[in-house]
Parts: structure tokens; C-alpha cells; sequence
């Protein structure tokens, strides 16, 4: 048996929105062409800094307000995906990059175009890219299962139903407000809990075991260094406290609460990528650190 | 011997068979006071009128292996396309068992209303309530 410290944990995040979407419209005069910035009726805090927006227009016609230049193709259509920068005045600025987005500056900013006409919008916060949440110095998952009582008159010992499973934990990590392109910051997710329109969630990777990490002691093979466990559901935050003392690192500590399907699952096989001719790795859009993976290992 | 009986002990059983799980019943009996204070008295004093027994019982919604549902039949004595006519008396009995003593108490009921349904979380139950009707026809508590 191998004896693992908490060392070899950490924590994935993925930015989602559950509840539903914002629609609204943007008037011609919502658009500031000449700062390439637009915004539209969102109640404050509803979309971050860093989000993925799915953009689309609810009557069929084309986002005209993001210019031609700043589609992938020059060709304007009905619906597109940006990172977003949210100002201090809920202004959105529109970038091609998660790492530009955060900047908030003019480098990889998405031009815009005048409209004459109002433009109705569903906006939705898109889950594709997963980042390690950073600086956290320690979480806990707890899982339940609730039993319901089914004894009936005559028994001598009670007898119990399986029912529906909950998950819940808690992290604590230092606080800090500046989000790195391979990181979320914990501060993401104080601000995720005051969310309302689209909700407080997220998708987590709860590991127990990241890849490229040993046991401290006791038996472990070479083969299991690659190997990862963890778990894997969408949660809502609950609560976030952040604590302050003058002799202390500030922390923050995050409540949540798994909703849907909690899965533990493991990779213990060698990861296999979807090669080009020239054995190049297929490169996942927007970020050049990820690869089209195999589903199967040989 | 000194004996506490508690739901381990209860049985209910509808035209003498015994139901597959119950969970609970109760019966309520009452006997109606009819007053005969008159003029002058100085105390009040009453005779006795016409008893009455109703109660209820809670039952698993259950297909035991070989498809009986003791729910679903006391559920239809109420949820039924055709109406209830006065053959539809069912025998109660209302037991506690002691070894091989049985404490009952029997009576012909009406099932006068009937309620289940399914609740995330919970195991769907059966609640009926019933009417006794005539006297009860034993008695061996």
C-alpha cells in the first residue's frame, strides 16, 4: 500500500452557466465603436471578466455590432464566441483569447461596427476551457447517500431504501483577485456566489490524485505516475468567507454544493492523442497547451 | 409477563388477509354523549348515544414477487370507475400480536378517502382513511 499526501490534489474549474441565459438587446447606442466596447441590460456581476460569451441574435439576423474583422472568416453571422472584459461600468469588451480578455486592454480586441437597429441577444456563458484553481491550500468533498425508512409493522429491524445521492465541500485557498491564463483565481469564485441571472455554477475536477505524482511512502510502481483520480460533478457555490488578520495570509473559503450526477473516475492508461501526418498534435481552438485526445488507449 | 407492544407487534388484515407492508394504522372510537339534565338538577348528566370508529392506515405502494399490491387494492375501493354501493364494506381487522395471542379489533368499514403519490426522496405510500359502520364484530384487546 502507498501512503499519498494531500500534495497530490488539486482542483479544475470550469466556467459554466446554469440556470439559464440572458436575453436582452443592444440599441445602436450601446455600441462605442471608436473603444470598441457595447453592453446591453445585465444586472451587475452577472457576466465576468474571463467569461467565454456565446453571442447570438434571437431574431436570425447577424450580430452586425461585432465588425467582419473580428470573425475567424471575415463573414459576419448570427452567433459568435468571444472572452469577455467587464469594466468597472459594465462595459463588455470582446476579445479572441481568455489571456487578452483579462488584460482588458487594446491587444486582440474584437473591433466593432456601428448598427442602426436594435439587435435582440441571448447571451450564454460557454463551459469549454477547464483551468486549475490556484493557490489552494486544501478541500474536502463529502458524499451522501440518503436512505429512506421502508420498515413496516411487524419487522424487528428497520430496513432502508436507497434514495438520492448529494455531494457537498468545502475549499480554502489565499486569496488573490488576478486571474493567470493557465489559473482561476479563488476571488472567481467569491464572485460567482453573487451571481444572479445565470447562476453560481460551476464544472469541478476534484482530484485525489494528479497525474505526475507519487506516493510519499510506501509501495508505488513506476506505471502509476501517470495515473489520475478524481471527482467530477457541477457544483454551486454557497457561501464564500474570506478571512483577515493582521498576522495571517488572507484566505478565502468556499461552500458548495454538487448538483446533477457525481462521478469518481480514473485514468490509469497512458494518454493517446489524434496525431496529423507530420505527428503534430492536433491543437484544441484557443489554447495551445490542449490536444484532441483519443478516447480509447491501444 | 410485563410486554410494551410497539409497531413490531401491529398487523392489519382487510376481509382476513394480512396486508404486506403497512407502515401504520390508527383507530379512533367515540361514543356520543346525549345530555338528560332537566329542570332543578344541580349536575349535569347524560346517557349514552351511538358509538362511531373511524381511523386510517399508511401502506407501502408495493409489488411483492408475485405482483400483489395490497396498496393498489385499497386504493381501489375508492379510485374506481364504478360508483361504491353499500356491498362494498370491507372486514377490518385491527391486530397486535403477542406470541401466538392475538389482540384484535374487528369491524365492517367503508374506505371513505384515499391518497398517494410521489415525492422526490420518498418511497410512494398509500394513505387511506376509513368509516366503520355498525357495531364492531369482535373485540379481544
Amino acid at each position: 500500500m502507498g501512503i499519498y499526501l494531500g500534495q497530490i490534489g488539486t482542483i479544475e474549474l470550469t466556467r459554466k452557466s446554469g440556470e439559464g441565459v440572458k436575453e436582452s438587446v443592444v440599441n445602436p447606442s450601446d455600441v462605442n465603436v471608436s473603444r470598441d466596447r457595447f453592453s446591453f441590460d445585465f444586472e451587475e456581476g452577472s457576466l465576468l471578466t474571463g467569461d467565454l460569451l456565446e453571442i447570438s441574435t434571437t431574431d436570425g439576423t447577424n450580430l452586425d455590432f461585432v465588425a467582419a474583422s473580428g470573425w475567424p472568416d471575415n463573414t459576419v453571422y448570427p452567433s459568435g464566441n468571444w472572452y469577455a472584459f467587464i469594466d468597472e461600468l459594465g462595459g463588455i469588451r470582446l476579445y479572441s483569447t481568455f489571456a487578452d480578455s483579462l488584460e482588458g486592454s487594446t491587444a486582440g480586441l474584437v473591433p466593432l461596427a456601428a448598427i442602426a437597429r436594435d439587435i435582440p441577444v441571448r447571451v450564454v456563458v460557454r463551459d469549454r476551457d477547464t483551468r486549475i484553481l490556484g493557490d489552494v491550500t486544501e478541500y474536502e468533498l463529502n458524499t451522501n447517500r440518503e436512505v429512506v425508512d421502508v420498515s413496516v409493522l411487524g419487522d424487528e429491524y428497520r430496513q432502508q431504501y436507497s434514495s438520492l445521492i448529494t455531494g457537498s465541500g468545502r475549499l480554502t485557498a489565499h486569496w488573490d483577485y488576478v486571474t493567470n491564463t493557465g489559473e482561476e483565481s479563488v476571488n472567481y469564485l467569491m464572485q460567482l456566489v453573487l451571481r444572479t441571472e445565470v447562476g453560481s455554477i460551476f464544472h469541478g475536477k476534484f482530484y485525489i490524485k494528479a497525474a505526475d505524482t507519487t506516493a510519499q511512502a510506501g509501495s508505488f510502481g513506476a506505471t502509476q505516475i501517470n495515473d489520475s483520480l478524481w471527482w467530477e460533478f457541477d457544483a454551486l457555490v454557497t457561501n464564500a468567507a474570506v478571512s483577515f488578520a493582521p498576522d495571517s495570509v488572507i484566505t478565502a473559503a468556499i461552500d458548495f454544493v454538487a448538483t446533477g450526477p457525481i462521478k469518481l473516475r480514473a485514468q490509469t492508461q497512458e494518454k493517446r492523442f489524434l496525431l496529423q501526418e507530420d505527428t503534430g498534435k492536433l491543437e484544441l481552438e484557443q489554447d495551445s497547451t490542449s490536444y484532441l485526445m483519443l478516447e480509447e488507449p491501444e | 409477563m410485563a410486554k410494551v407492544y410497539t409497531g413490531k407487534d401491529g398487523r392489519l388484515l382487510l376481509d382476513g388477509t394480512e396486508q404486506i407492508k403497512v407502515s401504520s394504522w390508527t383507530l379512533t372510537g367515540s361514543l356520543e354523549m346525549l345530555e338528560t339534565t332537566t329542570l332543578g338538577e344541580s349536575q349535569r348528566s347524560y346517557t349514552p348515544g351511538v358509538q362511531e370508529f373511524n381511523g386510517s392506515a399508511s401502506l407501502l405502494y408495493y409489488n411483492d414477487g408475485n405482483g400483489r399490491n395490497d396498496a393498489a387494492t385499497a386504493l381501489k375501493k375508492v379510485l374506481r370507475v364504478a360508483g361504491v354501493t353499500e356491498s362494498d364494506t370491507v372486514a377490518l381487522t385491527l391486530r397486535l400480536v403477542e406470541g401466538n395471542t392475538n389482540h384484535d379489533v374487528q369491524l365492517n368499514v367503508y374506505i371513505t378517502s384515499v391518497s398517494f403519490g410521489a415525492s422526490v426522496g420518498e418511497v410512494s405510500r398509500a394513505d387511506i382513511s376509513f368509516q366503520g359502520t355498525g357495531a364492531l364484530t369482535a373485540v379481544t384487546i
